[in-house]
């Protein structure tokens, strides 16, 4: 018997749909029959994980965006990216997962392997399993080698998927989740990665995290490369971005211009005369002495800083042996005769 | 999709190909450890008059092929997951959810001044 906000109030941060930008759409074939293929759209489509609150749920998301959204508010539920945005090279069979794999700058590693004609799995959260699976992990691969061949013998390969967990804030008062977003384009997959690392670094700059921030989800048109058939050509693609919104987006571009643009200041300009060298002072040690009024004190401590050189090594005139200062004091130049009699004349005195 | 009864015309067969049908000996097993992707409900076989292949469908949301299957000790941890970050992700945006947060019990001075006293 349910009590209605007590024992029906799932505590778990479900997901409460998908954002999708493609659909299904239905061709005949040259025989007459039809088949489905997907097709790019130039909006977001959302799907409802069917649960409590899920018709409420869809009729927010249409009166907030309509049926064609090309821009969605977005929040994220945790501080980190990596908790939020995940992007793999997958491959499915029959519906069910039978490949994923990372991409390091090392190369490509397995998360997950099934085989495909066997269903062993010979790899699970990136380690081998069993000994069949350690002799597969250990193999090197590419991710464009085909995983498997279908029932007509074409090859089927891996495929990147990105996985982007938002809360959709028009909805939040109706459940606790989020929507998933799953790209499968490179072009997309790469956008998010790059944009969603920037505001981060920003974010982390003024001590905050993504958590925080107000995001747009937008697709924008844009004219992409496009290989068909081996030939290059353009055409017009609504590629999918992040953006920031809200007051913390305005401050943070105006942050961004800022930096990037040099600092102006408002004042007259004026002639700047040349500044007027300033007396160089004598060491600590040298004015303690000079002030003691002992002048000869005074002269020692400048003669031994004096630096000479001693097989090819700078050395103080004090960190010579008696007979260096001797030689010193006879040979090179006037001054540095000068300054090795003052430590010479110091070290006889302090020896009597 | 509308339900989908246990049986499908011959007619249909044409449009399930060996890739979205699965053999009689893989459908068991497939049944036994998946779930539907989107309601997490079990998954039932379809026999194609005239044809050894199966198809395996979740009754509301159609061909595992096309709907895609979860493993259901997957779901289940992402159900065990989703419990887990509840109080995590309440506590991450405040301002969206903070009124699901949990408060302590007043004390007597806090109750007395909401009952005027």
């Amino acid at each position: 018997m349910p009590i209605s906000g007590l024992t029906n109030t799932p505590k778990a941060f479900m997901e409460l749909g998908r954002i999708k930008k493609g659909e299904m759409k239905e061709f005949k074939r040259q025989d007459g029959s039809t088949g489905t293929k997907p097709v790019d759209l130039d909006y977001f489509r959302f799907t409802f994980r069917e649960g409590q609150n899920s018709s409420e749920i869809e009729k927010g998301i249409r009166l907030s965006y309509g049926n064609r959204p090309t821009e969605l508010n977005v929040r994220f539920a945790y501080h980190n990216v990596q908790e939020v945005w995940d992007a793999n090279y997958e491959c499915y069979k029959q519906g069910g997962l039978i490949a994923k794999a990372g991409v390091r700058d090392t190369g490509p590693y397995w998360i997950f392997y099934r085989h495909p004609e066997t269903s062993e799995v010979l790899v699970r959260d990136g380690s081998p399993v069993g000994p069949e699976g350690r002799d597969f992990f250990e193999r090197p691969f590419d991710v464009t080698t085909p995983i498997y061949k279908n029932a007509k013998g074409e090859p089927v390969c891996m495929e990147p998927v990105g996985r982007l967990q938002v809360v959709i804030p028009e909805v939040a008062h109706l459940a606790v989740g989020y929507f998933t977003f799953q790209p499968g384009s490179p072009r997309d997959i790469r956008n998010i990665s790059a944009e969603l690392g920037a505001y981060d670094a920003i974010a982390r700059q003024y001590g905050k995290t993504i958590a925080g921030i107000p995001f747009k989800l937008i697709r924008r048109k844009e004219e992409v490369t496009v290989n068909i058939n081996g030939k290059l050509s353009k055409k017009d693609s609504w590629v999918v971005h992040i953006e920031v919104g809200g007051e913390w987006g305005r401050q943070a571009i105006e942050a961004i211009e800022r930096l990037a643009l040099p600092e102006y200041i408002d004042a007259v300009a004026e002639d700047v005369t040349e500044p007027v060298e300033a007396e160089e002072l004598p060491p600590m040690e040298v004015a303690l002495a000079l002030a003691s009024g002992n002048e000869q004190e005074a002269d020692y401590e400048t003669a031994r800083k004096f630096v000479v050189m001693v097989r090819g090594k700078e050395k103080f005139l004090d960190e010579l042996t008696d007979e260096q200062l001797v030689y010193a004091s006879t040979h090179g130049k006037p001054e540095q005769q000068a300054a090795a009699k003052v430590v010479l004349d110091h070290r006889s005195q302090e020896a009597k | 999709m509308d339900e989908l009864t246990n049986e499908l015309p011959h007619e249909l067969a044409k449009f399930y190909d060996e890739d979205n049908t699965f053999t009689q000996d893989e459908a068991p097993r497939v049944i036994n450890k998946y779930c539907c992707p989107i309601c997490w409900g079990t998954l039932s076989e379809i026999y194609i008059q005239g044809e050894s292949r199966v198809i395996i469908a979740c009754t509301l949301h159609g061909n595992v092929c096309d709907i895609g299957r979860i493993m259901k000790s997957s779901a289940a941890i992402q159900m065990e997951r989703a419990h887990f970050q509840y109080h995590v992700v309440i506590r991450n945006l405040p301002d969206l959810w903070g009124q699901f947060r949990e408060h302590l019990p007043k004390t007597r001075a806090e109750n007395m001044r909401e009952l005027g006293f």
